[in-house]
């Protein structure tokens, strides 16, 4: 059975496109909301230890909470701009105007119409929409064609791009003898093309999940996640400063961890082993113990929500925007459980034999319109089978009683939550004392509080988080339509993301431990392919030995973390029981993830942001 | 006519606040006159109601609060014990509006609540502090039909941190700062 777990974490955090998780606040009313202390009852629900994608396979985007965070790197000249953020908001404006009234490919069409102006600026626009809809065409045509072929790993990206340039050219030839455009920009319109197709995807998974009781457990979720997280970061800053162990040009001491340059191997090594007994005490500190349970405890419930929405997510998305071959050929990666695969199918059927883009999608709402925190007793194929009730029922009964709830019920409810139990509550004053130390970080957040005044998202869109390359730089930033452009140029704040405010160190945590499980498991293959992955990206903050460092150097520390700590039940005997054997048997791979996590950040240096993940919701 | 005035203690503004409420008690307003504060204010503004009102019987008061909010979580069980179906509060003038928003949390439709501010001279602190409370107050709704103690809690989290966020923000000069504003 554990094999099977293992088996199904690794087929979620290398499949093509992660789940969507979303925002989820608008339409439901206030009293649909369910309770967040009802989480707990989620627990029961199978448990499957699998943690959410670090990244997203071979590629695309990842949503979590409430925004859609592209993890693939497109070159970012493909846009008339360098700003990400404005980019991001342009393609998601353009998606959400158009997607409704025109489908899924008229979409991508009309997108590239408004974007690729900056590729062909001695072209008339009516030219510059012919290349969009022949590249369109092509697209959808032949990457079926492609795919349908034989083994897809076989076409490179670069055999893809000549295939389609081939064509491409063959056809605007047949309307035109003059025509001659060069061959890079055929390339960055192919880009420019797959990237709005990767937001029309996630998109239509936010979509999906935008206003639904399960859309609404999961923003609770993701800002439970962010807290526990600062929280844990808090506390392990106060436990072990970085600054003062390492010295200040590596972090500050004064305040949470801000890294700095990497070290090298032998520095880093001696660096923990001077650690070692700070390590150790930590590892009997019950408070630093429960916080790290938490944080645990939060992957798990992710976990188990994504195994169920993915079933009546993905496959339904594939029906509407993606091509005829695309479920066949990612079932397999999506759903490894027979079961699970079994639902998908019947969903995905379902959901082409409809057709329709809104009705399809108002039936998946219609399905997360569950309240998964009602189903303590029942196994995930009963949770499955009265979803599936509810996807299939016939239209004329489809009742959405949606209204407005805002992300501030959410945090409501939330400080609610974290209000009763002291040791929780502390993680509200960990917060508050880290906005008040920093008077910028103070001044950027008081500035949000003052601008919420209202509602918070009025303009029924995700917020939207990207990479691209840029002069062979990485850069990224996010378009937020709460509090505009959130990228790290246009609002001068001291972090980037709302976990910063206790230190860099912050966000890195998840992508470590979803790292560090892999490693616990006794097949280190899986753990490979994912170091190679998270090596790729860091090859462009000119980090080429990660493979090195999350391998061979992770072997010679002797890193020994126990798997079974990921499972609910060890879990929740501590959390909740306060179980002495089982608690101090967290504490034991508390310090040996800590090992893990603090060598990695001690050799990456600032590069430790780049582990890809943003997690929660990257509202702030 | 009010089933009874419910004054709030507010450390310096105390005074000025019983003062009122002594004087609409003695118009004949309402029956009873119910004082809820901090336990630095609730004794000096009991004694002076006694000593001016001579009327021990129908004067009830409560030193446990820390917060508007728990005015309201304490008036509540004086309220609920009398039998009490409404009520004027007194209070600042700058005040009224979070006074009344708060009560509402805890009464909701059980009561009658009406509020009358009296003008003082609070400082720029409490000031801007309460606008600033005055744009979250929306929040409130969002906590209807949730048992008192929870209310209370809620609050009891959250308060100290916003005070500490709010005060900060004052000492940085970042409240009256007007880009903060846009």
């Amino acid at each position: 059975m554990a094999n099977l777990f293992e088996n199904r974490l690794v087929k979620i955090l290398l499949r093509n496109s992660a789940i969507a998780v979303a925002k989820a606040y608008r339409y439901i009313k206030r009293i649909d909301v369910p309770p967040i202390e009802k989480l707990k009852a989620l627990s029961r629900i199978r448990v499957n230890n699998k943690l959410i994608g670090l990244y997203a396979g071979e590629a695309k985007a990842v949503m979590t909470g409430r925004f859609i965070n592209v993890l693939e790197v497109y070159d970012a000249k493909i846009f008339p701009y360098k700003n990400v953020e404005k980019i991001n908001g342009e393609v998601t404006k353009c998606i959400a105007d158009s997607i409704r009234k025109l489908g899924p490919k008229e979409t991508i069409i009309e997108c590239c119409k408004q974007m690729a102006g900056s590729l062909f600026e001695q072209e008339p626009k009516e030219t510059i929409e012919e290349y969009c809809k022949q590249m369109t065409d092509l697209i959808y045509k032949l990457d079926d064609k492609i795919n349908c072929e034989g083994d897809v790993e076989e076409y490179s990206e670069k055999t893809r791009y000549s295939i389609y340039l081939t064509e491409f050219e063959k056809n605007m030839k047949e309307r035109s003898e003059s025509f001659k455009v060069p061959r890079d920009r055929i390339y960055q319109l192919i880009d420019l093309i797959d990237y709005i197709q990767t937001l029309l995807h996630e998109y239509t998974h936010w979509y999906m999940l935008a206003g639904t009781k399960t859309g609404i457990l999961i923003s609770q979720l993701s800002w439970r996640e962010r807290i526990d997280i600062i929280g844990f970061t808090g506390l392990i800053y106060d436990k072990i400063n970085l600054g003062k162990i390492v010295g200040e040009q590596f972090a500050k001491k004064d305040k949470a961890d801000i890294i700095g340059e990497r070290l090298n191997e032998g520095e880093a090594k001696k660096v923990l082993a001077n650690m070692n007994m700070l390590l150790d005490e930590l590892a009997k500190d019950r408070k630093a113990i429960k916080y790290f349970s938490s944080i645990l405890s939060d992957f798990n419930h992710q976990i188990k929500i994504l195994d169920i929405i993915s079933v009546f997510i993905e496959p339904p998305t594939w029906a509407l925007v993606e091509n005829e071959t695309y479920f066949y050929r990612n079932a397999d990666n999506y759903f490894a459980d027979g079961d699970l695969k079994e639902y998908a199918k019947r969903v995905y059927e379902r959901s082409k034999s409809l057709g329709d883009y809104e009705k399809v999608v108002n039936r998946v709402k219609r399905a997360l319109q569950i309240d998964l925190t009602q189903y303590s007793n029942k196994d995930l194929n009963d949770i499955l089978n009265d979803m599936l009730e509810k996807f299939e029922e016939d239209d004329s009964n489809l009742d959405m009683s949606f209204s407005d709830v805002s992300l501030g019920s959410i945090l409501m409810d939330l400080i609610y939550y974290y209000s009763k139990n002291p040791l929780e509550k502390e993680k509200i004053n960990i917060i508050t004392s880290a906005v008040i130390r920093d008077a910028e970080t103070l001044k950027y957040v008081f500035k949000i509080m003052s601008r919420y005044k209202g509602e918070l998202n009025p303009h029924g869109l995700p917020s939207v988080c990207s990479d691209l390359v840029y002069e062979g730089r990485l850069i990224g930033g996010c378009f937020n339509p709460d509090v505009g452009i959130t990228g790290d140029k246009p609002v001068k704040r001291p972090f980037g993301s709302l976990e910063e405010i206790v230190g860099n160190l912050a966000l890195s945590l998840k992508p470590a431990l979803i790292l560090a499980y892999l490693y616990s498991l006794d097949d280190k293959t899986d753990y490979k392919r994912a170091v190679q992955k998270v090596s790729e990206r860091l090859k462009y903050l000119g980090i080429d030995d990660f493979t090195k460092i999350a391998i061979d150097e992770i072997k010679d520390l002797k890193i020994q973390l126990n798997k079974e700590v990921f499972y609910d039940i060890t879990i929740e005997k501590c959390l909740n029981n306060d179980d002495e054997v089982v608690c101090e048997k967290i504490g034991e791979f508390l310090k040996e993830f800590l090992r893990y996590w603090i060598y990695i950040v001690l050799r990456l240096g600032r590069a430790q942001e780049m582990l890809p993940n943003r997690h929660g919701i990257f509202i702030f | 006519m009010y089933d009874a005035i419910v004054v709030l203690g507010g450390g310096e503004l105390s005074e000025g606040r019983i003062n009122e409420a002594i004087r609409l008690y003695r118009q004949g307003i309402a029956k009873y006159l119910i004082i809820v504060g901090g336990k630095d204010d609730y004794e000096k503004m009991y004694k002076k109601a006694l000593k001016e009102t001579k009327n021990i019987k129908n004067i009830y008061f409560d030193g446990n609060s820390s917060s508007t909010i728990d005015n309201a979580f304490y008036a509540k069980k004086i309220i609920r014990k009398l039998n009490i179906r409404s009520i004027l509060i007194v209070t600042s003038k700058f005040h009224v509006k979070r006074a009344i928003k708060s009560f509402e949390l805890f009464l909701g439709n059980e009561c009658k609540i009406d509020a009358i501010g009296v003008e003082d001279n609070p400082d720029t602190y409490i000031l801007l502090k309460e606008r600033y409370l005055d744009e979250i107050l929306y929040l409130y709704d969002y906590l209807k039909g949730r048992d008192d103690e929870e209310i209370k809690a809620f609050f009891d989290t959250i308060e100290g941190p916003l005070n500490k966020i709010l005060k900060r923000a004052y000492e940085l000069g970042l409240m009256e700062d007007p880009e903060i504003d846009k």
